[in-house]
């Protein structure tokens, strides 16, 4: 975790915590953050995420995300044995539910301060699983943080690989399209990545020139076969398998071959029927605007999977 | 300075945070603040309740004292730009690790009742 000593007491006017003191300095220097960075801020009572900025007056200060607050000294961190049942109890729940989100990053937060949990199966680090749960809580940027972290922690992990590319594909796209490509170089990617990977030249296949964007469809099509022959694409499940095929779709609906389109869309509706926009997909003719939209609204699948998760309480 | 008025001796003094402040002590929250003082940030204003200065603050437990108290000491405190009711608590730049310990120790630790959200 990217932690910053701060003194929550030296607010500036328009609240944001001033990080000159010394006892932020050494964690800003050590971590060699800048304006724009984030970081968390903790006083060890409370932590919050933030945005390192310059204010014209008080030099380098925070920009907390208040919503991301966790306090590190309540009730949670005094009973940690119920703490531990209940983040027991939410990462394993079925179906999983995205209200639940907060009160994880939040458990997950106090526990890793007060009393690291124990993890069975992958993936291991709960970096990973706080990065998911600031990710359904809209929080891009911090997500992201936890990700980069877990990815350290983790190297060639593809569900940490996953979760991190489809963040950058979010935040990022050109950033997102040069390291899909630096992974694609190696002759060995797990399914699992190679979905990632689609659906970040998908994204960028759309936002391409009509003069590129042949060769740009050829490299998306040539990534959805080798997606198909991967040797674990069957692990990779439903809903990311369906969103190859409503990829290659959209692809193939901008090339001007509407029947391979229809029969990919067919194919994804077949694998994934529960998938957003499913009606909406099957009717599309064309690839204009509502169809970008419609694109748009799909690859809300990547940015809703959860990974399994069991924790030994 | 924020304001030019001098602080009344019985003014409270609230510090977020739960005392003595071991998660970032004293000693290491001190800088030049932007209106010319050396010192460490706390909450302060002539009349106000402990409890309404600690709104102030996030926290669930607070510091409170006394400006006379923190006078008593040898230090000062002053109103300073920030946010809210905030003063700083004037120190010299060469005091000790020793007179940081043993000024956070007149904080009296009290719960927050109404932290801000």
């Amino acid at each position: 975790m990217r932690l910053i000593s701060a003194d929550f007491n030296a607010m500036t006017e328009a609240g944001h915590v001033r990080l000159t003191l010394p006892c932020s300095q050494e964690g800003i220097q050590r971590l060699e953050l800048g304006a724009g960075d984030w970081a968390w801020l903790s006083d060890s009572e409370l932590i919050v995420g933030a945005q390192l900025a310059i204010d014209d007056r008080y030099g380098l200060v925070g920009v907390p995300d208040w919503d991301t607050l966790v306090h590190l000294d309540d009730e949670d961190a005094e009973d940690i044995d119920h703490s531990r049942r209940e983040i027991a109890t939410l990462l394993t729940k079925v179906p999983h539910s995205d209200g639940d989100e907060p009160r994880v990053f939040q458990l997950l937060t106090v526990l890793e301060h007060v009393a690291p949990l124990r993890t069975d199966g992958p993936p291991v680090t709960l970096g990973f699983r706080r990065a998911v749960a600031l990710r359904q809580m809209g929080k891009l940027r911090l997500a992201l943080l936890e990700a980069e972290d877990a990815r350290h922690e983790r190297p060639g992990d593809p569900i940490v690989d996953f979760l991190y590319l489809d963040l950058l594909r979010l935040e990022d796209l050109p950033s997102a399209v040069a390291e899909a490509e630096a992974i694609l170089e190696s002759p060995t990617v797990p399914a699992l990545v190679l979905s990632g990977c689609i659906n970040i030249l998908a994204t960028q296949a759309e936002q391409t020139p009509d003069a590129d964007f042949t060769s740009m469809a050829e490299r998306v099509l040539g990534l959805c076969r080798r997606f198909d022959q991967a040797p674990d694409v069957d692990q990779v499940g439903n809903p990311l398998a369906a969103l190859s095929y409503f990829n290659r779709g959209f692809v193939l609906l901008r090339a001007g071959q509407i029947s391979k389109a229809r029969q990919a869309f067919d194919r994804a509706v077949q694998i994934y029927p529960d998938g957003p926009m499913v009606d909406a997909v099957t009717g599309l003719q064309t690839y204009d605007r509502r169809a970008r939209e419609v694109a748009q609204r799909v690859r809300t699948i990547a940015e809703r999977w959860v990974p399994p998760m069991t924790v030994a309480a | 300075m924020a304001g030019d008025e001098r602080l009344a001796d019985n003014a409270l003094v609230v510090r977020c945070g739960s005392p003595p402040f071991r998660g970032r002590p004293l000693f290491t929250s001190c800088e030049n603040h932007p209106d010319g003082v050396y010192g460490f940030s706390v909450q302060c204003a002539a009349g106000l309740t402990a409890a309404r200065l600690a709104t102030a603050c996030r926290n669930k437990i607070v510091g409170v004292t006394t400006v006379a108290r923190i006078r008593q000491m040898g230090f000062d405190v002053v109103p300073t730009t920030g946010e809210m009711w905030h003063a700083t608590v004037v120190v010299p730049k060469d005091w000790s690790h020793a007179k940081a310990e043993t000024l956070s120790q007149i904080f009296e630790s009290v719960s927050n009742p109404t932290p801000r959200r």
